[in-house]
């Protein structure tokens, strides 16, 4: 993971509220309520600028890597077919023990700047190996004992 | 919200219909997520998991769908969403409110085995960190 990206903005673009996108997750949940959530959840801010946009920027391993959180704070719906601006940036991003933490923050805003969504996705990535064995060795073999699960 | 309202609250749990493989694949569908992790066995097997993993935000979804389903979407402003453990295909998620008090609002995410997968805090409007 690049702790170089602290604070940057990873991605800053505009994005429509697809219809037929609202249409998969509302099939995917399958419940009375679920164009209502899915009209609260219709992106997802590490991929919304598109594949790996902020993956690859901030060198997330796939293989190492899981989300172990999200956060959302909502100010309203969104509505189908609007066009929003999103920025994306990374709010926080650590070395822990045998872990690196990474917090993205993607805000959303409707075409007159009101802001719609703040939504938070904290990623936990499991160093490789060998820079385990370092920091081990560092620590003058003291591992910090930390899982990923 | 008043002691009055809040005895007025429906706090039974809400079980989600099970993930199914096409749930899973609609909802990264849904919201471009490229991740193999939640379609790719095999790519799953590389990562540690005996099977895809369901997506962070459909984790979400499902909380917030019970919340919506007990309380109405006006009522849920914030929810702050810690994934426990994998949600896999065929799971059955139950979500349960927990210390559901004035300023403490939890719910928790078990699978059909009993299983925490995730835990959730809640800001409804009217609590005092609205």
């Amino acid at each position: 993971m690049n702790l170089e990206t602290l604070g940057q903005v990873l991605v800053e673009t505009e994005v429509v509220v697809e219809p037929d996108s609202v249409a998969l997750l509302v099939d995917a949940l399958g419940t009375p309520h679920a164009e209502e959530v899915a009209l609260r959840l219709p992106f997802f801010g590490p991929t919304v600028g598109g594949g790996d946009s902020v993956v690859g920027l901030i060198d997330l391993s796939l293989e190492r890597g899981l989300a172990g959180g999200q956060s959302f704070e909502w100010h309203r719906s969104f509505r189908p077919g609007e066009r929003v601006s999103v920025v994306v940036s990374v709010e926080d991003i650590i070395d822990k023990g045998t872990l690196h933490l990474a917090t993205v923050l993607s805000e959303y805003r409707d075409a007159d700047g009101e802001l719609i969504q703040r939504q938070r996705t904290v990623f936990v990535e499991r160093k490789p190996a060998d820079e385990q064995t370092q920091d081990a060795a560092a620590d003058d073999g003291s591992a910090a004992g930390e899982s990923a699960s | 919200m008043s002691d009055q309202r809040m005895s007025e609250l429906d706090l039974s749990p809400v079980t989600a219909p099970a993930v199914t493989p096409e749930a899973m694949r609609s909802f990264v569908d849904g919201v471009s997520d490229p991740n193999p992790v939640h379609t790719d066995p095999e790519f799953a097997a590389t990562a540690g998991l005996p099977d895809v993993v369901v997506q962070a935000s459909h984790t979400t979804a499902l909380a917030l769908d019970a919340l919506i389903a007990r309380f109405g979407a006006d009522a849920i402003l914030n929810l702050d969403v810690r994934l426990r453990g994998p949600i896999f295909p065929g799971d059955e998620v139950t979500v349960s409110p927990v210390s559901f008090g004035e300023l403490d609002r939890g719910v928790e995410l078990r699978n059909q085995r009993g299983d925490v997968v995730a835990t959730g805090i809640v800001v409804m409007r009217g609590d005092p960190d609205e």
